[in-house]
Order: C-alpha cells, then structure tokens, then sequence
C-alpha cells in the first residue's frame, strides 16, 4: 500500500519563526521526503534607500538590517568605504571596533543556545542562558549607549572611548561568562533529553557542505574550516591569537558545541584587546564626505558567517549601489536539504540551527517571466527605471 | 541514564536564590551614562547651520528660524544668521537614536538625554518643539 | 423534605463538594503553584500581581478565554468540534468525584471503583484526539495523531503502576487502598512502593501532556497541536479539563502512594492540600528538567525502561504479598 504524501506548510507565521519565511514540507508519516522553502516576506528596500542617502546616513541604515548582527552590517559596509577612500583608520580605533564585534558575537550566539533550547521544549536553559546574556547587553549599553544598534562606527573610526572603569567592568563579565559557558558545554553535551533531540539530526556531509557554499558555524560544524577572521584577516585579526572551533559531528550536536567554544575563544580575544590596546585617537579628524570613484568588496564574520557587502561609488556623498549578502542566505539551501529524511518534530531545531535572520536573507531577486518571451534577464539600470516610472504614474512620488 | 538528573541541583538551588527578574515598571532601572535617549535642544546655541538635517539617518529634524521680534533693534552685521533664533522640530517617530545630530553639530547644542520611555498614544505628541 | 433532600444533595456533591466548584478553585491553586515553583527554579518570578502573589492569575487567564471570540473553523463539524470540550471536562469531573475526601457514599465509594476511575482519566486523551480530527488543519490531524500514539505508549505503566497498591492493600477501592498504611500500621509500604511512584509520577506528566511528553501540544512545532482551532469558551474549558486533570491525577497519586487523606473533613482537607501539593511540586521539578523527546523516542523510552520497571515493582510486591512479609 502506498502512503499518501501530505504536504504541510509551515510559515510565514509559526511560533518557531522568528522572522516570517515560507517552508512547504512533503510529509509520510512523521518522515519528511521533501522540502522547499521562500522567502522575501521581510524585504524593506535597504539597499534602495541606501542609494537615497550620504554615506553616514547610509551606514546607520545599514544596521537596521538586522538586530542581532546590527555591527557587522555597519563595520562591513564602513570598511569598503574606507578601501575606496584608502584610509588609514587609527589603531585604537580598530581595536575598539574589534571588542564591539566580539562582543555582538557573544549576545548573538547566547541569544541562538537560548533559542534552540526553547525550539525542542528546554525553556529552563533558555531561560537561564538569557539571564546570563543580559551581562553582556548591560556592558554594550554602558560602553555604546544602547542595547542593540549600537551605532558606535564612523567613517575613519569609532565614535566613542571606553574608561577604565569600563574596562575592568568587561573582564570581571567575562569571567562570570566563562564559568557559565563551561557549564552550558557540559549541560548541552550530557543532559539525555536534550542530546536525544540534537544528536544525529539535521546531518550535513562535509562534502555537501562544501558543495553548497555553507558559512559560519553551520559550516564549521560540518568540518569545513572557513572563518573570514583567518583566511582573510581584517581589523587587526592577524595579531589576534584564537583557535579555528571545527567539529566533525556534521549534526545540530556539532553546532551547540561550536557556537560555546566560539564563544570562548570571542572571551579570549576580548581580553587580549583590552590588555593590549593601544594609546591614541580613536577616529581619524577630518574624512572628506565626498567618496572617489571607485568599488570594493569587504567580508565580515558575522555571528552568523560570512557576510560580504560590496560598495560603488561615483564621487558625490551618496553611494551608488550597495549590495548586502547576509550569512543566512548561503546556508538556507544547504539547512533546507538537511532537514529531509528527519522528522516532523526535527523542522524547527533543524531549521534554527543554522541561526537564520529572514530580515538579513531578503534582498531583491526579480525573476520577470513572459509567456512568448521565455526567461528574461532584466539590468539593474533598467530595473530602477522601470522602479521610478512607476511610482511616478501610480502613487505620484518624485525622486 | 545516570546522567539523567544532570540539570536538576542547579534548578533545585536556584528555588534559594532572588529571582534575577526586575519588576519593571514598579521598579525602573537606571539607565548608565551615556546612553542614547532623546535629542534636546540646549537653548540659544544653535545657529541655523542645518547640519544635522542633512545628516539624520531618519530625516527627523527640522530646523525654523523663529519669526523675529518686530520691535528688536536690528542685528549687527556678521554671518548670514547673526541675530536670527532657530528652534528644532524633532519627530521622535521617526527618530532613529543614532546621535549623528549630536555628532555633526558645530555649537555642540543638540544632546542627547536619557529617557527611554518615549510611547504616547496621538503622533502629533511625538513631534516635539525645542528651542 | 427528606425526598428532597435526597435530589439536593447528590447534586450539592456533584456540582460544589467534591464536585465541580471544589475541583476548579483548588487546581487553579495547583496550577499557581505549580507555576511559581517552575518559575522559581528558572530564577523568575512566576505570577506576581493579580491577587495576592499572584494567586489569582490562572483564574485571570481562564476568565480572559471566556471574553474572546469564539471561532468555529468553516470546515469542521459544528456539533462535535463544540461537544469535545463539555465531554472532556464531564470525564475529568466525574473522575474527581471519587478522591477520598470526607464523606463516602455507596455513590462515590465502592469496591473497584480505582477502575472507574482509571477508565475516566483515559477519556481526556481521547477526547483531545476527537477534538484535534474534527477541527480539520494539518497541525491538527499531526497533533491528533501524536496524543494516540503516546496514549499507547504511557498507558500500560500507568495501569501497572496504580495497580501495585492496590495488590498491596488486596483491594480494589481506593478508600481502602489509601488508608492502608494507617490501618495495617506498616508504613514502610510507602518505601516500597517508590519504583511504581516515579512511574506514576512520570505517566501523569505524559497523561497531562507537560514537558518532557508534551509533543501532541508543542508550541514550536504544531502550534497548539490538537487545540489549535479552538478559542475562547471552549479553549477556557480545554484549560479547566488540564488543570483538573492535574489535581485529579495528583491527589490519587498521593492517595494511593503517600497514604490518603484520613481525619474528617478540615484534617483530611489539609492532608490533601499538602500530600498534593507535594506530588505538583515533584511534577514541576520534572518538568523545568528535560526537553521534549519526539514522539518514537517517548515511545521507546516508555517500553524500554517504564514498562519493566512497572513490571518488576509489580513482582517484588507480588513476591512480598505472597511471602506473606505485606
């Protein structure tokens, strides 16, 4: 007798979506025999407006892209500009930007154990792992102003200095920090119920990974050693002395273990920064708000992988075209596939082991199909034309 | 199997400890210093430059020139805005707390305070008036 | 006057003492306490405001359900989609009118009765199976699905286990059953019987769908499973069918187990205020410890370790009994 496949859509609202996406699944049983997933529904025309606007105002646009990863977005897009303006920012500078990354690394990654713990049903560890993550958002706000967006980047620099008493405030957090991540580790590894839910799920081959461009964490933990921070070092990652965290476990196990040793590396490298920062300015003084001609590609390892914004620009103080390529995007595939040949009750775990950001992921892809014509290819010039005719005709705006 | 209790002592010392949880809104944390609430305006400083109107991030500033008083003498001649009063017209709304006005301006007259509780129920309470 | 007394009081029993208004007021205490314990140990509050420390809040929360709107999906079938809940709340009721509380009757006290009551508490996952197949959503029919899946796989114990006091006791009447320690003066009966008495406890939390057996409701996944399409009235009354189902399976786990609730009415009435408070507390606990397990492995943990271990206290009591040491 063969069993009827029933198919079950789950999005773009469902309580385990942070963010809305569409998945459609093909069910047997409780088996999963197909997956496809769409997205789109968080498109907020970021990389439009960026367009629309001077390079300061640019920048803080950028980092409400996403919330959690709000400083990549920002330090990404202020180093391509800096490379097209062939600046040379002050080490001081860099090296506060590198503490502020870490940092976000360190509340993005407690935010993601939280979270899968809450996806299988173990709300007292995500309830205890966010407690713990409230010492660091307390720091970020003393040391930025504010919990997220921290808006701490300027063209040239960082806008503000940390005191001394900052700083001592930093590392005894850290220390606390370390103890308990030491503690989540064992927690994460041992407890049955929770091993029984994550061990052996969401498999992907090191292979496939490969194959399908996976970055970050989702990647390492299938053993693909790939981290912008040591095949293509910027700010200052060259002096630093971490580990690369792989694991071979290739499962959602092999993602629990590589965020938390992550996240003690991210220790690591904070209190070599605050032991040896260097003395000086923090920003460069004076930075012509008009950019040369010219474009330039930086990468980034966001909490989430590797995040890759491409800036060109056309000499006057607004950018001409920035393109955003969030980490999520390169592993929405690559989790898609995992999920096949694991069980209903596996989508939300499996799904939100790769720390998906929806509001990252949405840029624009327009797909124009005609009947007579086939697949057609559209420019971008064209595309802004079409664009701007047509809010000229229909809604009466100018631009 | 053994290790099946392996979360339980810290959850059953937990039963001793003070909940970690603050009773906001009975109780309000204080907010440190420095932290980003909303702009203000300190009075008589600013000059008219609109700085912080080309570079606000939301374009939430306006900047009026204050009609002048008819009966005031006239004002010496100096900068193109010498003797003219400017007040700012601040859309919280739309403000994106990024401090960049805070940045850019030349007399140091915008700051930004520490309130944090900025809901109302109309938009036009959110349009603020600083002079 | 006497026939009409004769009609009163048997309703007075059913609808205030022990019957429906009795269950309600004391498992929303149960409910309370059960949340502020879970939310103690995860180092929050729990319930803080509505009434004292919060007491009235599940009341609050039942209250609410019953001011919003009422939805009835267009394909469902009206009729049973609206009966599930009454039914579900009856069976649970029903069940609660044979705790050992005070007054026994050749109503609500006869030899064999612990069947009754068995047979009524396996009603409630039956009616959330009912009640996920008319409400007709994919989340639903998964939901649906899962409750009689686990129903199969937490049964057996369940049943083995209440049934080791009663073989302790020889009888089939709880009454009996729960004052056997106090009559036959051997009270480290209750020691012996601590391998069926976690696996009580344990078939009570997959009964009552809470962490870890909680996966027919998991929020994450089937978004309310069964009771995804419910609202309002009948919502609130799915949520009074749980809470009672709580104190109904915790005040017979403390009656047969911890030894019953004898002294009248205001001594009987604090036993079973503190024999079931402990049994939630220990329910609690349970539930702020694991994770959810899917589905297979609730199954495979339930025959592979629940089952034997049921099996084995069954034997060494039945060894004991026949020995002659009970």
């Amino acid at each position: 007798m063969e069993e009827s496949v029933f198919r079950l859509p789950v999005g773009p609202q469902h309580p385990f979506l942070k963010e809305p996406a569409k998945f459609d699944f093909d069910i047997q049983g409780e088996e999963i025999v197909g997956a496809r997933m769409n997205f789109g529904y968080n498109h907020r025309g970021i990389e439009k407006g960026c367009e629309a606007r001077n390079y300061y105002q640019a920048m803080y646009l950028l980092e409400r892209v996403c919330g959690i990863c709000s400083h990549s977005h920002t330090t990404a897009f202020v180093q391509a500009v800096e490379e097209i303006m062939k600046l040379e920012v002050p080490k001081r500078g860099l090296y506060l930007r590198m503490v502020d990354c870490e940092l976000e690394r360190l509340h993005s990654h407690l935010l993601w154990l939280g979270v899968a713990a809450h996806e299988v049903g173990f709300d007292s560890l995500f309830m205890l792992v966010w407690r713990d993550r409230e010492l660091v958002m307390d720091i970020l706000e003393k040391i930025s102003g504010n919990r997220v967006n921290y808006a701490i980047n300027t063209i040239g620099g960082v806008r503000r200095d940390i005191t001394d008493a900052q700083r001592k405030e930093i590392l005894g957090i850290l220390k606390t920090l370390r103890q308990r991540l030491d503690y989540y580790a064992k927690i994460g590894t041992n407890e049955p119920s929770f091993v029984a839910r994550i061990q052996g799920v969401g498999t992907l081959s090191a292979e496939r990974a490969a194959e399908m461009c996976a970055v970050g964490p989702f990647a390492r933990a299938s053993n693909v050693a790939t981290d912008v921070r040591k095949n293509d070092p910027y700010a200052c990652y060259a002096e630093m002395d971490f580990k690369l965290v792989t694991s071979d476990l290739c499962d959602i196990m092999g993602r629990v273990i590589v965020r938390v040793y992550e996240m003690i590396e991210s220790c690591n490298i904070i209190e070599q920064l605050l032991d040896t920062m260097p003395e000086g300015e923090i920003a460069l003084a004076k930075v012509s708000r008009r950019v040369p001609e010219g474009a330039a590609l930086s990468r980034y390892e966001a909490p989430r992988g590797e995040d890759v914004h491409f800036v060109r620009s056309n000499g006057t103080d607004k950018p001409e075209r920035v393109r955003v390529r969030a980490p999520t995007l390169a592993n929405l595939e690559a989790a898609t596939e995992s999920v096949i040949g694991a069980y209903v009750a596996d989508i939300p775990i499996a799904i939100a082991s790769i720390d998906p950001c929806f509001s990252c992921t949405d840029r624009m892809a327009i797909v124009l199909r005609d009947r007579k014509k086939g697949v057609q290819v559209t420019t971008w010039e064209d595309l802004r034309r079409r664009g701007i005719e047509w809010y000229g005709k229909n809604k009466g705006i100018r631009f | 199997m053994l290790k099946a209790g392996i979360f339980i002592p810290e959850l059953l010392g937990n039963l001793g400890n003070a909940p970690a949880t603050r009773e906001y809104p009975f109780v309000k944390t204080p907010v440190p210093p420095g932290f980003r609430g909303t702009p203000r305006l300190r009075p008589g400083l600013c000059v008219g430059c609109k700085a912080c109107v080309r570079d606000c991030t939301a374009e939430a500033i306006e900047i009026v020139q204050i009609p002048p008083d008819p009966n005031a003498p006239p004002p010496e001649p100096g900068t193109k805005n010498a003797g003219k009063k400017f007040k700012m017209i601040l859309y919280l709304d739309r403000c994106v707390h990024c401090a960049r006005c805070a940045d850019v301006c030349p007399k140091d007259a915008i700051y930004l305070d520490e309130e944090y509780e900025m809901a109302n129920f109309t938009r036009d309470a959110l349009r603020l008036e600083m002079e | 006057m006497g026939d009409r007394m004769d009609v009163v009081k048997p309703l007075l029993y059913i609808l205030v003492f022990p019957g429906f208004l009795f269950q309600f007021v004391f498992s929303t205490y149960l409910e309370w306490m059960d949340r502020k314990f879970y939310a103690r140990m995860q180092n929050r509050r729990g319930p803080l405001y509505t009434g004292y420390a919060g007491l009235l809040q599940p009341v609050a929360d039942i209250l609410k359900l019953f001011f919003k709107e009422d939805i009835v999906p267009a394909r469902a079938d009206r009729f049973m989609f609206s009966l599930m809940p009454i039914l579900g709340l009856a069976a649970v009721v029903t069940a609660g009118l044979y705790l050992p509380v005070w007054l026994f009757t050749p109503y609500n006290s006869f030899e064999g009765d612990l069947i009754v009551v068995l047979y009524l508490l396996s009603l409630p996952s039956l009616v959330l199976f009912l009640a996920g197949w008319f409400s007709v959503s994919p989340y639903s029919l998964i939901g649906a699905t899962r409750v009689l899946t686990q129903l199969f796989a937490y049964e057996v114990p369940f049943f083995l286990a209440l049934l080791t006091p009663a073989v302790v006791a020889g009888s089939w009447q709880i009454r009996t059953i729960a004052v056997y320690p106090w009559t036959s003066g051997s009270w480290w009966v209750i020691g012996i019987q601590l391998l069926a008495f976690l696996v009580a406890l344990l078939t009570l939390q997959a009964k009552l769908e809470r962490v870890p057996f909680d996966i027919p409701e998991a929020e994450t996944e089937v978004v309310g499973g069964p009771l995804t399409e419910y609202s309002g009235k009948k919502l609130a009354m799915f949520r009074i069918q749980k809470d009672i189902l709580m104190l109904v399976g915790s005040a017979f786990i403390a009656a047969l187990f911890l030894g019953g609730f004898p002294g009248g009415l205001w001594i009987g009435g604090l036993w079973l205020l503190v024999k079931t408070s402990i049994v939630v507390f220990l329910l609690s606990v349970i539930r702020a410890s694991f994770a959810r397990i899917r589905i297979d492995q609730i199954v495979t943990f339930s025959w592979k370790y629940l089952a034997p271990a049921s099996l084995v206290q069954l034997l060494v009591v039945l060894i004991l009994k026949g020995n002659g040491v009970l």
